[in-house]
């Protein structure tokens, strides 16, 4: 899928697409509105405990990261499993072809994974010759339509069962209504076909449990567990910062997954696996590979950004987001869109490419407030746009005049009261009838949808003067 | 099982992690100790409080789309068995080589319909059982635990007579359990397993709550996308 | 210096009220005085310095934040017509300066003396009725930086609430942005435009003839856009609400 260059002409087409605005509205209206009903189940108070232990357990995590990692890393091993440290996506990548090119893997079956996207692991795949199928029945979608996901919990949120039709009918040999439940019917059949003839399955990994050498994966679907019990190999691939030291924090985390990703108490099924099957069993992998990926995330680590690393993919600071309802998941331009998306895009592919979506914000902090972590994204995005101006020196010209104007005018009363009554002289031309009709950018800007008031006849401080007197006793 | 193959250089890689990590001002966060603790309900229960369980199990298991019977003895076993048979047009089943199933005497309750039983495993060789599996009509397990408060059941993979095949390839799903097995929810779970496996944990675990569905389309539900349509809970008196 | 109240306190008019809505300060005023304030209005005051910070200009802010911190440094409290400003006081004066312990150790001084102007009046005087009489219909939104950043969310709503004659309406995903955002309305104006037209249908939606709200900033957003819509209901700041129909202790 192509992506625009520019945070501009990217939300600019999605503002040119009301369909797909409608549908995202819709969707993130559902998400959220299940997602409050059910904290109003567990009570707000006892909902703000969670949340604080599930901070405090990911805070300890990140910042022994390298122990829980080593532990992890020694436990899978022990029980039969391989393991890939991957410091790039590349060498991830080279792992996985490379098996794949060892084993003659001709089918392979993906379940979700967000670490899988920013590698373009599927792209590299398909070179070497291997069909791989997404089997999560939204990636699956995406996937038709080449196009990335839009929403990290619904990636074909963005999508209309018209179009679905579309994409299904294109593979299907019967033609397919547009009605929901024939089209789901036929992504079963075609994606049970391609269960029951795996070479390699691939799966993403919701939490690794570090002190049993384990793998947590949530879906609703059930196509992760089918994968995991049916794939004669087995790769599960990781972001380095999904881990938890042991099931009793799992518990904790997998209460608050579900209820913030969708309102449910838990997802359908929860896997938790220690990757190779006993000798005498007859199903699950014979041969297991968890891909453990940096691919940036350890630059993170000592930065004032390292508690983006505690981020469970939840996808509910999306939900909360109004930039993102009002613009869809593409118009970030990257694999993790909304405001976890706005912090690690720039984070991990750098400012100059994503610096424009630190500015993708209102800074109304909902997103905290959503977030089951408590990542404090607002503080973030303030730090990225500090860290433009004063870090890397990336400022707009023009901005970096206006703030330094500003400064030496209001750090002085007398400079701005001078300041604010050339103005209010000067505005004359730009008034009528009290309100600014119009006026050079940004001012113009402001102007295209909303009217403004002028400046005061009177300033506050020109009257405070009267007030003071009149109610002198 | 021989120990498993490092890819990729382990002193680089972790050599990396700390050389960024900082202790920060207050030092590092400490570990939670109980990460459990005052958020859950966990206690002991009595058989009366399990019977209250089994409803409980059953509200939620019925709200997500699944149905739930109280069963008193091996007739009533029978009876539903029949039931879902007739429901769903049983023609083919397999079940878990689960003792506790093996209690149940389940393939003499099957004899009596025209519903076929096969106990698992169906053949030796992948390519041989996968046909048969993919083809199975339902599937039955034992749960090992039930938890009341998500309708879920907790399927551990302790011996090669408990596939996960079973529980996820069939369209329909019956999970059968005593109200002992019943508890009240995750905290319970993971303290029977730290008792029972401690941190050697059976290969795989599955816990199943309610059929398989999804909301990818115009965030309309579907039921049975891609694991069991129909899950039916058998909760037996203990 | 007004009134002869024996709670000594000063207003930070904020930069927005001083040079647009005048009218605002002026109700404040009143309030506060009828409820028993000593109000005073230290003249060096310009700016509580958003505009910077969220761009990103720290070192300019600080510039300017401790001209700030220093006109008040006398005042025992300080009370303002914001939320946002408020919450940046709050939330931004300790960040500027984090690296400066002199400084931090002052802005942290002014923080905890400085109040948004509902919070002031249930939370300091103790005062949840200050008897005024409003017969609107009246909606309220709740500010992001008000709510989020500052804690402050019931004082508003109870002290409209106890208006004489008010029909107050709850509304919608009150909570939600008006998409104001600072310079983002105006960097990116089209997204702004739908955000707030969410909001306006929200308040369009409540049947409301008045729109109360704490923060200028949301107030001139909001208003800019019902007024481009050719919308009728009025939108007044909570100080003016308050101050409707004399009170307690009107002159």
């Amino acid at each position: 899928m192509h992506f625009e260059p520019s945070f501009q002409k990217r939300y600019h087409k999605a503002l040119s697409d009301p369909a797909m605005i409608k549908a995202v509205k819709n969707g993130t209206g559902r998400l959220r509105g299940q997602r409050a009903a059910s904290i109003e189940a567990v009570g707000p108070e006892r909902w703000m405990a969670f949340r604080d232990r599930a901070e405090a357990i990911r805070l300890h995590v990140i910042q022994h990261l390298d122990q829980y990692l080593e532990q992890l890393v020694d436990n899978v091993l022990k029980k039969g499993g391989h393991v890939c440290l991957a410091r790039t996506g590349e060498e991830a990548v080279q792992y996985i072809t490379s098996l794949a090119q060892k084993k003659n893997a001709k089918s392979i079956i993906k379940s979700k994974s967000m670490v899988s996207e920013e590698i373009h692991l599927n792209h590299q795949l398909e070179k070497l010759g291997c069909e791989v199928i997404e089997s999560d029945l939204g990636e699956y979608i995406i996937q038709l339509a080449g196009e990335t996901p839009s929403h990290i919990i619904a990636p074909a949120m963005h999508k209309n069962r018209n179009q679905v039709a579309d994409l299904f009918n294109a593979v299907s040999k019967k033609k397919l209504s547009t009605e929901i439940a024939d089209l789901c019917g036929f992504a079963r059949e075609h994606l049970r076909e391609k269960f029951l003839g795996i070479d390699i399955g691939i799966t993403g990994c919701n939490f690794a449990i570090a002190d049993s050498g384990a793998i947590t994966i949530c879906t609703n679907e059930g196509n992760a567990r089918i994968i995991s019990a049916l794939s004669p190999t087995l790769v599960t691939i990781m972001g380095m910062e999904r881990i938890l030291p042991s099931i009793e924090d799992l518990a904790v985390m997998l209460s608050l997954l579900a209820r913030s990703a969708t309102g449910q108490k838990l997802t359908v099924y929860n896997t938790l696996s220690t990757g190779v099957r006993d000798e005498n069993e007859l199903d699950g992998p014979q041969e297991f590979h968890l891909v453990i990926v940096d691919n940036g995330r350890s630059k993170l680590l000592g930065t004032k950004y390292e508690k983006v690393l505690n981020c469970i993919r939840c996808g509910s600071c999306l939900n909360a987001c109004p930039v993102y309802r009002n613009i869809g998941g593409h118009a970030y331009g990257w694999v993790y869109p909304g405001p976890i998306g706005a912090v690690l895009s720039p984070l991990f592919q750098g400012i100059d490419k994503f610096g424009e979506l630190a500015y993708a914000t209102t800074l109304c902090g909902a997103c905290c407030f959503a977030c089951p972590v408590k990542i404090p994204l607002h503080d973030m995005l303030y730090a990225l746009r500090n860290d433009k101006v004063e870090l890397e020196n990336k400022g707009e010209l023009a901005e970096n005049i206006a703030y330094k104007g500003w400064s030496a005018t209001f750090a002085s009363m007398s400079r701005y009261r001078f300041s604010v009554r050339m103005a209010r002289r000067f505005q004359f031309p730009l008034v009528k009838a009290g309100k600014i009709a119009y006026g050079p950018p940004p001012i113009s800007d402001w102007l295209k949808h909303r009217d403004m008031p002028a400046l005061s006849d009177k300033f506050f401080h020109e009257i405070w003067p009267e007030l003071n007197k009149d109610r002198k006793e | 099982m021989g120990q498993g193959v490092l890819t990729g250089d382990r002193n680089a890689f972790f050599g990396g992690l700390r050389k960024n990590m900082k202790i920060p001002p207050g030092g590092k966060a400490k570990r939670v100790e109980n990460p459990m603790d005052g958020l859950f309900t966990q206690r002991e229960t009595t058989i009366d409080e399990r019977r209250d369980l089994r409803e409980r199990f059953a509200k939620e298991w019925t709200a997500l789309g699944g149905k739930a019977f109280s069963i008193k003895d091996q007739n009533e076993l029978g009876q539903a068995l029949k039931q879902i048979i007739q429901e769903r047009h049983l023609q083919k089943a397999m079940c878990w080589d689960h003792p506790e199933l093996e209690k149940l005497r389940l393939e003499e309750l099957f004899s009596h319909t025209q519903t076929s039983l096969s106990r698992w495993p169906l053949e030796k060789k992948y390519s041989d059982w996968i046909g048969k599996a993919a083809a199975m009509d339902a599937g039955i397990v034992w749960a090992d635990i039930a938890m009341a408060e998500t309708g879920t059941i907790v399927l551990p993979a302790s011996t090669p007579g408990q596939p996960t095949s079973v529980c996820v390839l069939p369209l329909t799903l019956i999970a059968i359990f005593t109200t002992a097995q019943l508890v009240d929810g995750l905290a319970s779970v993971m303290n029977i397993f730290k008792e029972r496996y401690g941190t050697n944990l059976p290969t795989t675990t599955t816990f199943i709550s309610g059929p398989s569905r999804t909301t990818d389309i115009e965030m309309v539900l579907t039921i049975g996308v891609h694991g069991s349509r129909y899950v039916y809970a058998l909760i037996l008196d203990e | 210096m007004i009134g002869g109240g024996n709670l000594k306190a000063s207003l930070f008019i904020t930069c927005i009220a001083d040079l647009m809505y005048a009218d605002v300060g002026k109700s404040m005023v009143r309030v506060l005085k009828r409820n028993g304030v000593d109000l005073d209005f230290p003249e060096g005051q310009t700016c509580c310095g958003q505009p910077a910070f969220s761009s990103g200009y720290y070192k300019e802010t600080a510039v300017v934040a401790k001209k700030v911190i220093e006109v008040f440094e006398k005042s025992e409290r300080v009370v303002m017509p914001s939320g946002s400003c408020a919450a940046m006081i709050h939330h931004g004066y300790p960040t500027l300066f984090d690296n400066d312990p002199k400084w931090k150790k002052r802005a942290e001084e002014f923080v905890a003396k400085t109040y948004e102007f509902s919070q002031f009046i249930v939370d300091v005087l103790g005062i949840q009725d200050v008897g005024a009489t409003f017969n609107k219909k009246v909606t309220y939104h709740s500010s992001c930086h008000m709510t989020r950043l500052l804690g402050v969310e019931e004082q508003p709503k109870i002290l409209l609430k106890n208006v004489k004659g008010i029909d107050f309406i709850e509304l919608p995903f009150a909570f939600d942005c008006c998409g104001f955002g600072g310079t983002f309305s105006m960097k990116m104006k089209d997204i702004s435009a739908e955000i707030v037209d969410e909001k306006v249908d929200h308040i369009i939606a409540t049947g409301a003839e008045v729109l109360a709200g704490s923060d200028l900033t949301c107030l001139m957003n909001i208003s800019g856009r019902l007024s481009r819509r050719g919308s009728r209901i009025k939108v007044m700041h909570v100080a003016q609400v308050l101050d409707q129909g004399g009170g307690k202790n009107a002159f």
